[in-house]
């Protein structure tokens, strides 16, 4: 194929520089119809996201714990104890995910 | 009376055989010029053959028979035919349907490859073609041991005259070998050689299967590279990157290498010790490669250099010990490249995997290729479509997360030489709602931990009532 290629560089000096554009063209038009598929999510932004994520979800963890350590049983509600556990494991969740990607670890 | 009633039954039997074999074997085709141009200058060894046929026959032909010697026949990594249409400046090449045939009359063994003519060759029509063929594990190495400071020399077996089940009226064989050396060439004339080359030809009118066998004993020191086998292994990840991993076993297929291994030669007089071993080899990888190891059952192999560029990139790499003849190397390489480079969308919904089949290791010999394409958790109906015969297969592999496991699509190949890297393609169904099945395993993890916990505060333990 390199023959080839050096072949056509020869006829194409003796063409006019806008049809050398047309031609380059159209090679490129025909390598983008097949449509690539890539990550829902940019890969390169994978640790800061992970950052992000794992820090909010260890805050309300925190937040989780200090709840239970600090109310009586008579005052604690067991709505606000699950919905601080679903939230935190949820960003623990994704936060741990994002950690494995940006360790090199595509899962 | 009896005697001449017994000679007109011979005769008469004698006609009728002659008859059906001439039946049986088609001879509306003949080949006006064959010129076959064999490099021997790798042990790769690939011939160029160029065929003038012409159809003498009364019915249009649509295909025609390249024949082999059974010792070629097994050894064959490739066989492609081009037809050429224009003349001088304005040729063109076209691509012809090459398929391995059996023939019930095949004298001596012989296998046959059927091409197929892009349309049908009418009478008294001529028509060139151009086959390409690539034989393996044809040199011989003779003498079949060496010492550290000797050269490799080896054996080339083939015919002179080219073996076809038609006529060839005229025709001519070249050999080009890598130096000047060649010990010696059987002679059938006219035969002469210069420099690098020797000519057997040209001949005039051959019989159909005609077949003059001739040996070559020359000098070849190009590295002798021979993967015994090369497990590949391409994992897809839909969140970004496609891992690649090869087992190699490597071993120089040449001359054995007898007596001792002097390090102090090896060194000190490089230019003259080991003239056939080799010690560097070359990968080609694809461009954006990130990640590269090599390494082996010991450890990390620091001999190795990386050289990214937009085409392509190499890597330059050593074993721990030069390679002589029967010697081995055993190691990993392994690499990650960019998901939306090589996976894309069909239009008919599915997804694709587009990558290249094949060693990147360069003028390489493969005798057993695996590639197995690691499919993600949840895709299904796997298909494989590749340009050659492959044994196709499927396993299960458990990975990372994983709970059913993944499918992996296993393509198995014998014999294989550098110029099968061509693109292949795997073909699956993925609904990307699966993506979540990963994250939403961590997720229950972790609210499991909180669950315990709440359950923990919760429970009274206490045996007194306060």
């Amino acid at each position: 194929s390199d023959a080839i290629q050096t072949g056509s560089f020869k006829i194409d000096s003796h063409r006019s520089a806008r049809s050398k554009r047309r031609r380059r063209d159209l090679s490129v038009a025909k390598m983008e119809t097949a449509k690539p598929i890539g990550s829902p999510i940019p890969v390169a932004i994978y640790p800061t996201l992970s950052v992000f994520t794992l820090a909010i979800g260890l805050v309300i963890t925190a937040f989780f714990f200090i709840y239970e350590a600090t109310s009586s049983r008579k005052n604690r509600s067991l709505g606000m104890e699950l919905a601080s556990a679903t939230v935190a494991s949820v960003f623990l969740g994704f936060g741990s995910l994002f950690l494995l990607l940006a360790s090199g670890v595509y899962v | 009376m009896a005697a001449r009633n017994w000679i007109f039954a011979v005769a008469v039997a004698v006609a009728v055989f002659l008859s059906l074999s001439t039946f049986s074997s088609a001879q509306d085709l003949q080949i006006v010029n064959a010129e076959r141009r064999i490099d021997l200058s790798s042990h790769i060894v690939k011939a160029f053959l160029t065929l003038k046929v012409e159809n003498i026959g009364k019915d249009p032909a649509a295909d025609m028979l390249l024949a082999f010697p059974p010792t070629q026949i097994k050894n064959l990594a490739m066989v492609q035919a081009l037809a050429v249409m224009g003349k001088k400046k304005k040729k063109t090449y076209l691509p012809l349907d090459v398929k391995p045939t059996e023939q019930p009359d095949a004298p001596n063994d012989a296998g046959y490859f059927l091409v197929s003519f892009a349309t049908p060759l009418g009478p008294g029509e001529t028509v060139t073609l151009e086959v390409l063929y690539i034989l393996t594990h044809s040199l011989e190495p003779f003498p079949v041991e060496i010492t550290q400071s000797e050269s490799q020399l080896v054996y080339y077996h083939d015919s002179a005259v080219v073996l076809s089940p038609y006529h060839v009226k005229q025709q001519t064989t070249f050999f080009k070998t890598p130096s000047t050396r060649v010990e010696s060439f059987t002679s059938v004339e006219p035969a002469n050689r210069a420099g690098k080359e020797i000519k057997y030809g040209p001949y005039e009118d051959r019989a159909p299967y005609s077949y003059a066998p001739v040996i070559v004993h020359f000098e070849n020191n190009s590295p002798f590279a021979v993967v015994e086998e090369l497990v590949r292994e391409i994992e897809i990840s839909h969140w970004g990157s496609l891992q690649i991993t090869e087992n190699y076993r490597l071993t120089h297929g040449g001359a054995r290498h007898k007596g001792v291994f002097s390090r102090v030669e090896y060194q000190s007089r490089r230019s003259i010790t080991g003239s056939s071993s080799f010690n560097a080899l070359l990968a080609v990888l694809p461009p954006r490669v990130n990640s590269v190891y090599y390494r082996d059952d010991i450890g990390n192999i620091s001999t190795s250099h990386l050289r990214t560029g937009f085409k392509k990139s190499e890597l330059e790499f050593e074993p721990r010990y030069p390679l002589f003849g029967g010697w081995r190397a055993t190691f990993v390489i392994g690499y990650r490249v960019p998901l939306e480079d090589y996976l894309f969308e069909a239009p008919d919904g599915r997804r694709y995997l587009n990558f290249t089949f094949g060693c990147p290791l360069v003028e390489t010999i493969v005798n057993k290729l695996t590639l197995k394409v690691v499919l993600p958790e949840g895709s299904k109906d796997p298909s494989a479509v590749l340009p050659f015969t492959v044994n196709q297969d499927l396993q299960v592999k458990y990975s990372y997360l994983d709970i059913v496991g993944r499918t992996v699509v296993v393509l198995q190949k014998d014999n294989v030489v550098p110029t099968h890297n061509v693109p292949f393609q795997v073909y699956y169904t993925f609904k990307p709602i699966y993506m979540l099945a990963e994250p939403l395993m961590l997720v229950s993890a972790f609210f499991f931990v909180f669950v315990t916990s709440l359950a923990y505060v919760h429970i009274d333990l206490n045996i007194v009532k306060k």
